[in-house]
Order: C-alpha cells, then structure tokens, then sequence
C-alpha cells in the first residue's frame, strides 16, 4: 500500500459519510425506523457476542453494529474483573463483599441481555448503569491486586535493606573490633606495649 | 554573542505572558455564568420538555390500548384521542418550546447552556418520531377506522424531511414493507420513492429481482456490494453468491482487508460450496489469530486458541467450540469446559450441555449440576430437564420442592416465574403460593404466565383478580406503567370473561389520561 493512500480512503469515507452515500443509521431513532419487521419483533442478541469485536463492524446496520460492540465491552468487562476476584482469591485474600456484588451484576447483566432490544439508546442506557456498577467492583479487583503486588515488592526492598543494612553492620564490626594483629607487624596493641615496658632495664627508664 | 543570549531569554518571557494572558482568558470563559434570565428559560424549556416526553409516553400507551380493545367501541374513541394527542405535541413542539428555545439562544447564552438547549431539543423532536406517526396510522386500520390513501402517502412525505440519504431511502424501505399486507398499492407507490442506489439493491434483493452478477457490476465501494452478496446469499442461498463474492474478496488489495472480508463472508453465509470455503479459509488465514480462530470455530472446524494473548476472547471462543460440540462425550466436554476460569462463561457452557446435548442419563445430569456454580443455572437446567422429560406427580413435586431451595438464592424473575408455571401443571395451589415473593410488576407477569397453564377458569378468574387489584391499589406507580400492567392483565382475562376485559382496560385507559 502506498503512503498516504489510507488518508486518501478515510477522507473519501468520511466525505461519502457526511454526503449520505454511506450506510449510517447512527442517526435513527428506533430498530423500527430502518427495520419494519422489528416495529413488532425487536431486536434480540445472538447466542454469544462476537468474539472479534471487528465483527461488530460487518452488519450492514451501524445501530447493530454498535449494540453487538457494547455487548463485547461489558461481557470482557465481566470476565476481566471474575479474573481479578479470582486471582485474588487464589492468594487467600478476602473477596467476599465484592464477589457478591459481581454476582448480583451478574443477574442484572443476565436480565439485560434478554431483553428485546428496541433502539441503541435504550440499550445503552442499560449497560451504562451495568458498567458502572461492575466497574466499581473492577475497580476494586484492581485496587486490591495493585495493593497486594505494592506490598509485594515492598517486602522484597525492606528484606533487600535489611540485609544490606546488616552487610554494613557486620563490616564496620569487622574493621573497627580489636583485631587480631599479626606477630610480624610493628604495631603493637596496649597489653603488649605494658609489657615491652617492664621488661625494660631499670637504667633506661632513670635515664 | 551577549546580546543573542538576552534576546533569547526576552522572547522565552514574552511567550510565557503571552500563553498566561490567553490562558487567563480562556478561565474567565469557563468561569461565564448564565444570567437568570436565561437560568429560568432554561428551567422552564426542562419542564416543558419532560411534560412533552411524559405525554409521548401516554401516545404510546393509548395506540397500544386501543389496538388491544380493537374489538369493542373503545378502540376507535381512543385511537382518535391518541391523534389528538399526537397533533397537541406537534403544535406544543412547534409553538412554545421552539419559541422558548429561539429566545434562549438569541441571548446569546454561555457553551454549556446551549448544549444542555441542544439536547432538550433532542429530546423534544424525539416525541415527533415519524414511527410514531406510523403507529397510529396503523392502529387506526386496526380499529376499523377508514384511512385514505393520502394519508398513507402522506407517512412517505414524512421521510422526504430526513436529510441523510440513506436513513430516509432505509425509513421508505421500512414503510413499503410495513404495508404490503396492508395496503400493497401504497406499499409499491411508496418503493418507487426509494434513490440511494445501496437501498434500492436491498430491496430488489427483497423482491428476488437482482442478481449476483449486476450487484457485482454496480458502481458501489467494494465493502457495500460484499454487504449485498451477503444479503442476497442469505434470502437465496449461499450457492448463488459464492463465485462472485470469493471474486470480489480476492479482489482486495490488502492482505488483512482479505481476510476480514472472507471471515465475514464464511460466518454469515455457511452453506457456501466446498471449493470457494477452501479458498475463503486459505485468505482468512492471512489474518491475525483471532480472526483465524473465531471464523474457524464459527463454521464449526478446530482451531489454535493459543496463539491468543488475551485472555478474554480467548475463554469466550472456547467457551463457542465447546457449544458447538456437544456430541463429544460428556466428561471431555466437561474437562474442556474446567479450563475456563470465569465462572459466567463457564456455567454458560454448562447450562448449554445440560439443555442440548441428548440421550443425557440422571447421573450425567447430576454430575453437570454438580460442575455449575451458579444457582440460576442450576435453576435454569433443572426446569429444562422437567420440561423434556415429564414426570408423575408426585415425583414432579418432589422436584420441585428440591428447587425451591435454588430458588431462594435466585434473583433474576425469570426462572422463578418458569418455576411458578411448573408449579402451576402439578400443584396450583402451591402455584399460588409462590405469587407472593415477586414484586408487584414480576407477579403480574407470573400470573399472566400461571393463567396460561391453568385449567380451571376459576383459579384462573380468582389469581388475575388478585393481581388487578394489587395493582390498582398501588399508588406509587407513574400512569403509564399503571396501565401497561392493567393490560397485560387484560390480555390474560380476556380467555376466560370479555367483559372483565374491557372493564380492566377501562381502568387502564383512566390511569393514562388522569
């Protein structure tokens, strides 16, 4: 692909988009504006939300497109956040409180998804509130993991301090103790100099 | 050299004030209060506005009324008074909340009071959908009442309004087909006014008037005639796209363009022929792993989830290949189904064993139960099981005394209005009994749902007379959702006494227009 092509595309989309060439139902107000079979049956979500969020972007209707992609976020929102609860569980934290109310989320997001689906606004209406409420227990998940791995590490700098400080501590003893001097040395210690002294001649010490 | 240096420094402080006087500026902006004039504009154009969308509610309400009271006189005084209603929005709309809104806005009024103006207005023009327009139109054919060609054409003007191309020819589109049963000289007139070419192609695709050849030889952007052979694959058959639409995918430039179109194309369209699938796959795989993943698990071949980094998409297409194979034997579907970590995905799974895969004996089931964590699932499984395999009475109430116990950490209304109803084929007393922990709206729908199972007329009369008047009794409810409940009862009485039908929507039309 050449430079600059892609520009070139997104620019003529764009174009084509404001012109109205384009598929764009983002505007619409209900399922029912562009589907008449939906004024009757509204929409309803397939067995699983697609897997590939670019999926979303293959249905020729923008509104559906944008409902399959909000059922992606909330149901990874959903899975990333049981991964957190359960990681810490795993590490024997206490995650009940929380637990619960991913639970009772869980309920709502169930009864959510089974609704009959009339517009995207209704829809994401719906998983606005859902979002938030799993999000403050995402958010918690999160927090709680981020606190353990702090704690984590800052185990590992006191112990890593600790045994530098007793490094130091166990040097410093070492050069600074009585020291075991060597009989070849001229240096002599206190005891021996007393001793040097009264094996002295007595004519010395008059003089 | 001196003299470069302080020339520098000068022009670095003068660029600092600079920035600091317009940054200075820019806070005494955001710092613009509304005078109170406007503030009290503003205040009476939300009251106005949330009156306008309150009264759309009850327009919804009185088409649904009347066409549940179709039969009797009622349906034509009420729909007549929906279009009255319709008309007193539109004038409410145009006249004083346009009027409020030209004043606010001449005021020349800070940014943020003329976003919250913008989309009061929003919601203001949304009380004018066209659909509802269509809706009365349509109850009044319901009714009985004559409605002239006129006014159907005049539903078609309506659009002409619609500035984006594509949603106006989509609307059109939407009518034309809404009145072929209806009214199939309107319904053609109205196809006739259709002028994006994008469009016009899906209705033909509808008609069976095109084919794979001349959407490929359209001037359409390549994306918009895949989009076309897709449609026309699905209303016909896969057969009669596959060469066209393996020619324009091949066609693509980009390698990850390919594979994005041939995923797409073997996912909506799986009776595609041998030969073009083996060439579709061969350029999916040209995509990243999971696309290559979740277009092979889509139509049904093993594919490589390791190659996934994230753990997401990951579980959820192993969760997909798991569904879709439930032929294999039990204890490797559950193994399978183990390495998913997330307990939703997980009992989602098991749920969908439970509920598909046949012969399942008593133990096999056990076993599946014992795997689920959740008791809604479990919940969910066990009423299935029931429902396929019919047992005794007494057995059958043993059963459902053992659910009960889900039932209890059960919060959805769902399954427990499912288990009312079983309770409803063996024991109606109990049935009853089980009416009493919904909330007001979650029992209407279980006694809606009870009736249906019921066979004696009396404990039918007697159980939507108790929820009637629990439901008129109750005040803490808005109009419309009074009425909606009174006529969900309605429709269930209707089986057993007409004119208890009647007098019941009555009611409900009184809480709408008190």
């Amino acid at each position: 692909m050449k430079k600059g092509s892609g520009i070139i595309t997104i620019a003529v989309f764009c174009g084509a988009l404001i012109a109205g060439l384009l598929p764009d139902s983002l505007a619409a107000q209900s399922c029912s504006s562009c589907h008449a079979a939906m004024a009757e049956t509204p929409v309803t979500l397939p067995d699983n939300p697609p897997a590939d969020v670019l999926a979303a972007l293959s249905t020729p209707c923008a509104q559906y497109g944008r409902i399959l992609e909000e059922w992606y976020y909330i149901e990874e929102l959903f899975v990333t956040t049981e991964h957190h609860l359960l990681a810490l569980h795993e590490d024997r934290y206490h995650v009940e409180p929380l637990a619960q109310q991913l639970v009772d989320s869980r309920a709502l997001y169930r009864a959510a998804m089974q609704k009959p689906i009339r517009s995207l606004a209704e829809f994401q209406q719906i998983t606005g509130k859902l979002r938030f409420d799993v999000g403050k227990v995402y958010r918690e998940a999160k927090a709680h993991r981020q606190e353990q791995g702090g704690r984590f590490v800052f185990g590992i700098i006191l112990i890593g301090t600790l045994g530098i400080l007793f490094l130091m501590v166990t040097g410093w003893r070492v050069a600074s103790g009585s020291g075991i001097v060597h009989p070849t040395e001229t240096t002599l210690g206190y005891d021996a100099l007393q001793q040097q002294a009264a094996e002295q001649p007595e004519e010395e010490v008059a003089e | 050299m001196r003299t470069l240096f302080w020339s520098v420094i000068a022009l670095v402080l003068l660029l600092s004030l600079t920035s600091l006087a317009f940054y200075g500026g820019e806070e005494e902006v955001v710092a613009e209060k509304p005078s109170e004039a406007v503030t009290q504009m503003v205040g009476e154009l939300r009251a106005q506005v949330d009156l306008l969308t309150e009264d759309f509610g009850k327009l919804e309400e009185l088409i649904a009324l009347s066409i549940a009271a179709a039969n009797s006189p009622y349906g034509q005084r009420w729909i007549v008074e929906a279009e009255n209603l319709q008309v007193s929005l539109q004038n409410r709309v145009a006249n004083s909340v346009s009027s409020l809104e030209r004043r606010i806005l001449s005021s020349n009024p800070p940014v943020g009071v003329a976003k919250q103006v913008q989309e009061f207005m929003g919601r203001a023009h949304d009380c004018l959908a066209i659909e509802s327009h269509i809706a009365v139109t349509i109850a009044k054919h319901s009714v009985g009442l004559d409605v002239p060609q006129s006014e159907w054409m005049a539903l078609a003007d309506m659009y002409a309004g619609v500035k984006n191309t594509y949603q106006r020819n989509m609307g059109l589109k939407a009518l034309s087909a809404r009145l072929v049963a209806i009214n199939p000289a309107a319904s053609s007139e109205i196809a006739v006014r259709l002028d994006a070419p994008f469009v016009k192609m899906l209705y033909r695709i509808e008609q069976t008037t095109i084919s794979a050849d001349e959407i490929l030889q359209s001037g359409l952007d390549d994306f918009l005639k895949l989009q076309l052979l897709v449609a026309l694959g699905k209303h016909q058959s896969a057969q009669v796209v596959s060469r066209a639409a393996v020619q324009l995918v091949t066609a693509c430039k980009d390698a990850k363009e390919q594979a994005f179109c041939a995923a797409r194309v073997l996912t909506q369209l799986p009776g595609i022929p041998a030969a073009q699938r083996n060439a579709l796959i061969a350029l999916v795989e040209q995509g990243d792993a999971l696309l290559v993943a979740s277009t092979k698990i889509a139509i049904g071949d093993d594919a490589a989830l390791e190659n996934i980094p994230q753990q997401y998409p990951r579980e959820r297409l192993l969760a997909s290949s798991i569904k879709k194979s439930t032929q294999a034997s039990l204890n490797s579907l559950i193994e399978a189904a183990e390495e998913i970590t997330s307990v939703t995905l997980r009992d989602e799974v098991l749920l969908h064993i439970a509920t598909n895969k046949s012969p399942l004996s008593d133990d096999d089931f056990a076993l599946l139960i014992d795997s689920m964590e959740d008791s809604y699932v479990q919940l969910v499984a066990k009423l299935d099981r029931l429902k396929k395999a019919p047992m005794a009475p007494d057995a059958a109430t043993k059963y459902l005394m053992s659910l009960e116990a889900f039932a209890e950490s059960v919060k959805e209304s769902q399954p427990l209005i499912d288990l009312t109803v079983a309770w409803g084929c063996v024991d109606p007393y109990m049935a009853r009994q089980t009416l009493t922990r919904f909330d007001t709206p979650s029992r209407v729908q279980a006694a809606v749902a009870l009736s249906a199972v019921l066979t004696e007329e009396a404990q039918v009369s007697r159980i939507l007379a108790d929820v009637r008047e629990e439901v008129s009794r109750t005040t803490t409810f808005e109009p419309v959702e009074k009425s909606t409940l009174l006529r969900q009862i309605a429709g269930a009485v209707q089986a057993v006494d007409t004119d208890e039908n009647l007098a019941i929507l009555e009611e409900a039309y009184r809480a709408v227009v008190q």
